[in-house]
């Protein structure tokens, strides 16, 4: 014999000071995912209505860019107030989309999927809206034929 | 109003309704175009507000996602005029258009009314369908 014949006593002791955890180990096994689960649901949540709550912001910006297309003839003092507010909106659109970096990882792991969804429909048609915006007040008026359809229409 | 559309419109519509993630966009021209006041129609986005003429305006239907439809009111002869529609999202969807065809769009109208290049818009006996005829 080589070396002594380990006792199954000393192995037996042994091994239950690994396989059953002591009371500090159990009182963590509790808490610690329970807390884990808890924080990460109220967080969660958090975000979903930041999310929803975003979306309805977005939605009545859009309206008022709506709108203010129909404000016909706009004079100067009107025009300063259009670009302030598109400025005021691009600055928005960019602080959205550090925004927009944020949370994609976590919609990617499939948290807040739905809402982060819909909240970009909703910055996209910001985008669009703000476009619009630019193509009504500075690009179109500055195509003298697209205006001179009209008064061909109303010579019909 | 008396509706009708372009040969652009008509060829835009007819490839959607094609497809079947866009055959509701029958029920929405149905739900937002006919029997409707002026007032209900001047919604959405005014693309020719620098003229006292008549509305250009380009609406949005179903929001995010939806569709967007460009349409001319001809008030004086209580007609509308749909000249282009186009989805945001899904295989056929585009952000936007750009101002160059917005334009285009417009500028080819009187020629088209002109030449009676337009169809008539009317709803079926049921109601839930739209019937195209091409003026002659």
């Amino acid at each position: 014999m080589v070396s002594a014949e380990p006792n199954i006593k000393v192995l037996s002791k042994s091994f239950m000071a690994y396989s059953l955890p002591n009371k500090s180990e159990k009182k963590k096994e509790v808490i610690i995912p329970h807390d884990l689960i808890r924080q990460l649901t109220v967080r969660v949540k958090l975000l979903s209505e930041a999310l929803t709550s975003k979306e309805e912001r977005i939605e009545k910006m859009i309206s008022i860019l709506e709108k203010i297309t129909w404000i016909t003839n706009p004079d100067a003092e009107a025009m300063l107030l259009i670009e302030g507010i598109v400025n005021d909106t691009t600055t928005y659109l960019s602080h959205e989309e550090s925004f927009i970096a944020e949370v994609k990882p976590l919609a990617a792991q499939g948290y807040v999927k739905k809402e982060f969804k819909s909240f970009l429909g909703a910055y996209d048609d910001l985008k669009e809206a703000l476009s619009d915006i630019k193509s009504v007040f500075y690009t179109l008026p500055e195509d003298k034929d697209f205006y001179a359809a009209f008064k061909k229409l109303e010579e019909l | 109003m008396e509706l009708f559309c372009s040969y652009d419109f008509h060829q835009a519509y007819h490839k959607l309704k094609k497809n079947n993630s866009y055959r509701e966009i029958e029920s929405l021209i149905l739900k937002h175009f006919f029997d409707k006041t002026p007032s209900e129609l001047c919604e959405g986005t005014l693309l020719n507000n620098r003229s006292e003429a008549n509305p250009y305006i380009k609406k949005r239907l179903k929001g995010s996602g939806g569709f967007r439809v460009y349409y001319y009111l001809y008030f004086t002869d209580g007609k509308l005029f749909l000249l282009f529609v186009h989805p945001k999202s899904g295989s056929m969807g585009v952000p936007n258009i750009d101002d160059a065809f917005k334009a285009q769009i417009i500028k080819k109208l009187p020629e088209a009314i002109r030449n009676k290049e337009i169809f008539h818009l009317s709803k079926d006996k049921s109601g839930k369908k739209i019937i195209f005829i091409k003026q002659e």
